[in-house]
């Protein structure tokens, strides 16, 4: 299979290669995950800095339950974004999307762009809805979603808690895909 | 005037072969609503095909990004390496082919397009959709328009606006047949031969009677097995063979 793969360009010009993670990635993305800060690390859904849980990513690596999408600037990973499905029942047509952006790359529109992909490819996928979920003080991630055409649909207070043990809003956004790939 | 419609061939001949057996002698024109090529692997088979039977074409998504593939960029990254292995696998010939079809074709039986009338990367999937279009035909936009033929969702479909003005799905009857009434205004989309997304592998295309004024549905088997052997064969992604089997 010829590589999976499509550029983007950020908002300052530059650009930044996006391709599903393959086996071969795993360097990078330790390494991506390696430079994240205890402040970003801790909205991460799996503990990221043991090396068993990235190699039990790579081990299991299957596009149909997880597709992961990673950004490239030259060999660095700059970002990765995951959108999860369900094969059976109730949530088959439900896609939930997760995304770390290095802090670096914050206000580039490198977010979006990598969000943007996410719902072209849920279209692609047959999933009719897709969610996110995240903490409602992360302004700059609700305006991101809310621009990719994900709109807030509900708060739900102090349900997580922070790294020091405050409690965490929680918002959760959803978009309709086919309403959102149909604007005319 | 009995017209086959069909719409979203891509590039799968086993497919377009099996539908064009299917309708035979019952049809006296054949209609594309755009996409002849992109996803599957066999472009220019499909292409001469459409040739050789005379079959008119407009000009869908896929069929303007395998002209310019430029265009290719604004696709996910699934159909962006597909429809590039396409421009790469193409004739120069079937590149001019596919350049030099129309985009919006009016016919005596109602408005042909893609996507909508409005653009044929546009979607008609849900009512807001239909209700946006079905109201700009009622109102002349594209003049005297009764019947909106369109295609790019794959998925079989037909809406009707009644005389009051509401807006609702037709529900397609097992026989297929649904008779339009002269007095309402209809989105019709015959599904997709070449890659179907409504849970039924089979091949869609409907027959439109325009003196009868019926639409007949159709569905019809093809070799799939043969068409995902090429899909594997000319390493295009795997996702797009297992699609076939489900029908998504």
């Amino acid at each position: 299979m010829k590589r999976l793969q499509k550029s983007g360009k950020l908002k300052d010009g530059s650009e930044v290669l996006l391709r599903p993670m393959v086996k071969g990635d795993r360097k990078a993305v330790g390494e991506f995950f390696g430079r994240l800060t205890p402040s970003v690390l801790q909205y991460v859904r799996n503990d990221v800095s043991d090396p068993k849980v990235l190699d039990e990513w790579f081990d299991q690596l299957n596009y149909e339950r997880v597709f992961p999408l990673l950004a490239f600037k030259g060999d660095k990973v700059v970002a990765n974004a995951s959108l999860h499905r369900v094969a059976y029942g109730w949530r088959k047509h439900l896609g939930t999307i997760r995304i770390v952006v290095d802090p670096e790359f914050h206000g580039k529109g490198l977010g979006t762009l990598m969000i943007n992909e996410l719902v072209d490819l849920a279209m692609e996928f047959g999933l009719e809805k897709l969610m996110v979920e995240f903490p409602l003080k992360a302004h700059g991630a609700l305006a991101i979603f809310k621009k990719a055409g994900f709109s807030p649909r509900g708060v739900i207070e102090g349900l997580m808690k922070g790294r020091h043990g405050e409690d965490l809003d929680i918002v959760i956004m959803v978009m309709d895909v086919a309403a959102y790939a149909g604007r005319i | 005037m009995r017209v086959a419609v069909l719409s979203d061939i891509h590039s799968n001949i086993e497919a377009f072969q099996a539908v064009i057996g299917d309708f035979e002698d019952r049809s006296d024109r054949i209609l594309n609503l755009g996409d002849l090529v992109g996803y599957n692997a066999s472009p220019n088979e499909c292409v001469n095909l459409a040739k050789d039977i005379g079959m008119r074409s407009i000009q869908g998504n896929h069929d303007q990004a395998a002209c310019s593939p430029i265009l290719a960029n604004n696709f996910n990254i699934y159909a962006r390496n597909a429809i590039l292995w396409t421009r790469e696998n193409l004739t120069d010939e079937n590149i001019r082919f596919l350049c030099e079809l129309e985009g919006n074709v009016r016919l005596p039986c109602g408005l042909a397009c893609h996507g909508t009338p409005a653009g044929s990367n546009n979607y008609i999937a849900l009512p807001f959709q239909a209700r946006a279009i079905l109201k700009k035909m009622k109102k002349g936009t594209w003049g005297k328009v009764q019947v909106c033929l369109f295609g790019h969702t794959h998925k079989r479909k037909v809406w009707r606006m009644d005389v009051r003005g509401k807006v609702a799905p037709v529900e397609i009857p097992l026989d297929g047949m649904i008779r339009l009434n002269a007095d309402e205004f209809y989105l019709l989309n015959p599904g997709s031969v070449g890659q179907p997304r409504n849970g039924d592998p089979r091949s869609s295309y409907f027959i439109f009677d325009t003196e009868n004024n019926t639409v007949s549905f159709r569905l019809v088997n093809y070799n799939v097995t043969s068409t995902i052997k090429k899909i594997t064969k000319a390493n295009l992604p795997d996702f797009l063979a297992k699609r076939l089997l489900d029908g998504f």
